[in-house]
């Protein structure tokens, strides 16, 4: 579903990702770890579109990004490191606006955004200014926008931060069961515990490169260490 | 059904943000709507009688407006192009969310016609406020009837489009084309050279030459000559000349401007979709992907170089000062302006020797003198509010690093009007200077030139700096935006109120003396007295009132 084939991209001088080929199939949750300045946000840029990589491609579904991105992307969703929303709109309007754009069906749409915020408990917040939302209200918002139109591919960057243990869970939930039903997950985090309860392959990538990619096994077998991803994880960045 | 869904998100934005005002004092607003009609108001009377006084002018009445109406149509046209490209940068390259709606399924074409049409109202509707005062008074003036003003409302929105498509292609263009790290230097030089050929298809005639009686000579000088408004190529000539036509009656040519305006916008409009959906979303990545290291080298050696200079102002407040004008420096959109504005002043003076004024009665040459204060005065006035204003907002989310720190808020308050205050200080200070060496301008009237320059500068910038404070946004990152806010709109009102009324105080007792109701020297030297100490009084009253303000609410902001 998600490919890259040889994916660079350099900023001036700088590389910060560098030769990167990946190979994320249907109904994967996959992790992409690295320490801070690693080239994270960068690769999933590139992934979405939104940067233009100096060399290499992407692929998603078969159709090159940076050309046939319209189907691409009617398909999938962007979660940003730092979201940005419409500040003065009210949770409702602002999805209302995201199902408009993405030419949902009118009767059930006002239906499916009720049991979204009904499901991350914002109704009685529901038709107040998004400007006036806490961090984590705001960070609700953005993940129902990301689910309403029912993606194929939800492609997040930094997921969890600044979510309640309750809303945790919700998300983790939704992970799981949207990737059971073949949807495929493209994550990247600092959480560790997170990767290795939820993703079933797990990318860890430093400096623009490749470092190591498999199962939690496999990642084990390599660095020779039989503990937790922290420790690999450390060890091998 | 994608536009749609765009049109119903700006008219939910526009209900809620008006919701929001609602929520706001009362007082506030009724401020607000009494300030700008008040604006409206003087500024259609000006018009109007300005308008009506040169109607009346025997024989050469008529050719004074028509050229009045090429200029300022022209003038209104160049500087519509030049804020909507600005405008544009920042609205469909930085603002954020373009990368919302670039990870939409959406063509480049369509994100970029909603932009394209919010970054043209951004830029346009400030200008609305001198141009339908303006239209109206010659309406008036001229004893149209209704038609007339049909036409110019029928003109007037295809004129506002080709400008903003001028302005937002070249932005388009530039972006496309250039390298980041060339671009500051080369918006630079354009800037440069657009002033530069404007100024020299200036025709200036030396008035021994010129034949004319005094009065038309004056006049102009006051309305220069420039070729290029003529044009018949010029949009803004189109919209002169339909205005023209249509109050003279001639009905039928004024559609054919109308129809040639309408025809352009369109033609205009369709060519940048078409660029835009090519170009606007590989654009947008060149942008984002710019390198952020190294472009700034020069600024940092040369800045960094200067740091021991502001030690002596202790290590805080040197930081302040160095982190500024490492900002400032950054931005080239903002020192661009700046430099244009008072470049333009500056080579200006120091050709009215060229022009032999420094010839003429000392009657013209007092008028002369205090236009040119005025036109200093009035730069550093719509300056200080472009910049200084924004000031504090522009600190951002970032103002609670500095909140926290020992610094305190009204220690960066007053450093960042300290710095203001010297830097125009200096620069309005010489091009005085040179303003007076020229006209051969000395003694007592240089001596209050330059004290009400130094009062003005106090009274401009701690007002703007004091209501930017009084009225931050922290909100937005674009300065044009922060400043067409209600803090801003009152802050140029206030400028430019205060400005007209110091030249006025300052000028008093030099026009009685000229007249003859003040016969010696040493009671005029006493009226000036008089008069400087009203300026300095008001003016003191407005640097230190509103910095006070500015600072109490700071201190009582919350977080
Ligand atoms: N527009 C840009 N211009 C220049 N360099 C950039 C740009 N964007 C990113 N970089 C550089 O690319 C490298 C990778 O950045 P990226 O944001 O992808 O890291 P990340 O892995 O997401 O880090 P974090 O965990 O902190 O979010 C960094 O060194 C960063 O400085
Ligand atoms: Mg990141």
């Amino acid at each position: 579903m998600i490919e890259t084939l040889n994916l660079t991209k350099k900023f001036g001088t700088k590389i910060a990702v560098n030769k990167l080929n990946l190979d994320v199939g249907k109904g994967e949750l996959f992790g992409f770890l690295g320490p801070n300045a690693a080239g994270k946000t960068t690769t999933i840029k590139l992934l979405t579109g939104l940067l233009k990589p100096t060399e290499g491609l992407v692929k998603i579904f078969g159709y090159d990004i940076q050309k046939d991105y319209i189907k691409v992307k009617s398909r999938l969703s962007y979660i940003p490191d730092v979201p940005y929303l419409y500040e003065k709109l009210t949770a409702r309007e602002f999805l209302r606006f995201v199902s408009e754009i993405y030419l949902i069906d009118g009767k059930d749409t006002e239906k499916k955004i009720e049991g979204f915020l009904e499901f991350f408990s914002l109704r009685e917040y529901e038709n107040i200014l998004i400007e006036e939302y806490s961090h984590g209200m705001h960070q609700k918002v953005v993940i129902i926008a990301a689910l309403i139109h029912n993606p194929d591919i939800i492609i997040v960057d930094e997921p969890m931060v600044g979510l309640d243990p309750k809303t945790t869970k919700l998300v983790k939930d939704i992970f799981k069961n949207s990737s059971k039903n073949g949807k495929t997950i493209f994550m990247s985090t600092h959480t560790l515990s997170l990767a290795e309860e939820i993703c079933g392959r797990i990318c860890i990538i430093d400096n623009g490169n490749l470092i190591a990619i498999g199962t939690l096994e496999e990642l084990r077998k390599k660095s020779g260490i039989d503990g937790r991803l922290e420790e690999i994880f450390l060890k091998l960045t | 059904m994608k536009i749609n869904a765009f049109l119903k998100l700006w008219l939910n934005v526009v209900r809620n943000s008006i919701a929001m005002l609602k929520k706001q004092s009362l007082l506030k607003m009724y401020f607000i709507l009494l300030c700008s009609l008040l604006f409206l108001v003087v500024e259609f009377l000006i018009c109007y009688v300005a308008f009506s006084f040169m109607r009346g002018i025997p024989e050469v009445g008529s050719i004074i407006v028509e050229r009045l109406m090429y200029l300022f149509y022209f003038a209104l046209f160049l500087m519509l192009i030049f804020s909507n490209a600005i405008i544009t940068y920042s609205t469909v390259y930085i603002s954020k969310d373009t990368e919302l709606l670039f990870s939409y399924p959406l063509k480049s074409g369509t994100i970029f016609r909603y932009k394209f049409i919010e970054s043209n109202m951004l830029s346009s509707w400030a200008f609305m406020a001198i141009l339908v005062p303006f239209m109206v008074s010659f309406g008036m003036a001229n004893h149209a009837d209704s038609a007339l003003y049909i036409f110019m409302f029928l003109y007037f929105i295809p004129f506002l489009i080709i400008a903003g498509t001028i302005g937002s292609g070249l932005t388009m263009l530039l972006v496309k084309l250039l390298p980041q790290k060339k671009l500051r230097a080369v918006i630079f030089l354009i800037s440069l050279f657009v002033a530069l050929v404007i100024y020299k298809s200036i025709r200036r005639v030396r008035f021994e030459e010129s034949g004319q009686t005094i009065e038309i000579f004056m006049l102009n000088q006051m309305l220069p000559n420039i070729h290029m408004s003529y044009s018949l190529f010029l949009p803004s000539y189109w919209m002169a000349e339909g205005i023209l036509k249509a109050s003279l009656k001639e009905f039928k040519d004024a559609f054919y401007y109308f129809l040639l305006l309408l025809s352009t916008a369109l033609f205009f409009t369709e060519v940048l979709i078409n660029l835009a959906e090519k170009f606007y979303l590989i654009s947008w990545q060149d942008v984002h992907s710019q390198a952020r290291e190294k472009i700034f080298c020069l600024s940092r050696g040369i800045i960094e170089r200067i740091r021991p200079l502001f030690k002596i102002f202790g290590m805080d407040s040197c930081g302040l000062i160095i982190k500024d004008m490492k900002l400032f420096w950054r931005e080239p959109m903002q020192w661009t302006q700046f430099v244009i504005f008072f470049g333009i002043l500056g080579v200006y003076f120091v050709n009215i020797r060229h022009f032999s004024y420094n010839m003429l009665q000392p009657f013209w040459k007092h008028i002369c003198a205090f236009l040119n204060l005025s036109a200093i005065l009035l730069t550093l006035g719509s300056l200080s509010t472009r910049f200084i204003f924004p000031q504090i907002s522009l600190e951002g989310n970032k103002f609670w690093i500095i909140g926290l720190s020992p610094l305190g808020l009204k220690k960066v308050l007053y450093e960042k009007f300290l710095v203001s205050f010297t830097v125009s200080f200096f620069i309005t200070e010489s091009l005085l200077m040179i303003s007076n060496k020229m006209l051969g301008i000395s003694g007592l009237l240089e001596a209050c030139f330059i004290w009400v320059i130094l009062m003005m500068n106090l009274a401009l910038i701690g007002l703007s700096m004091g209501l930017g404070a009084a009225f931050p946004d922290f909100k937005s990152e674009n300065p044009a935006k922060i400043v067409s806010g209600f803090g801003g709109t009152l802050a140029l009102i206030a400028n430019i109120g205060f400005i007209l009324i110091a030249v006025a105080v300052t000028i008093f007792p030099f026009q009685l003396f000229l007249k003859g109701y003040i016969s010696t020297y040493m009671d005029l030297k006493k009226a000036a007295m008089i008069s400087m100490g009203i300026v300095s009084l008001m003016s003191l009253g407005l640097c230190i009132f509103p910095l006070l303000y500015g600072e109490k609410k700071l201190a009582a902001m919350e977080f």
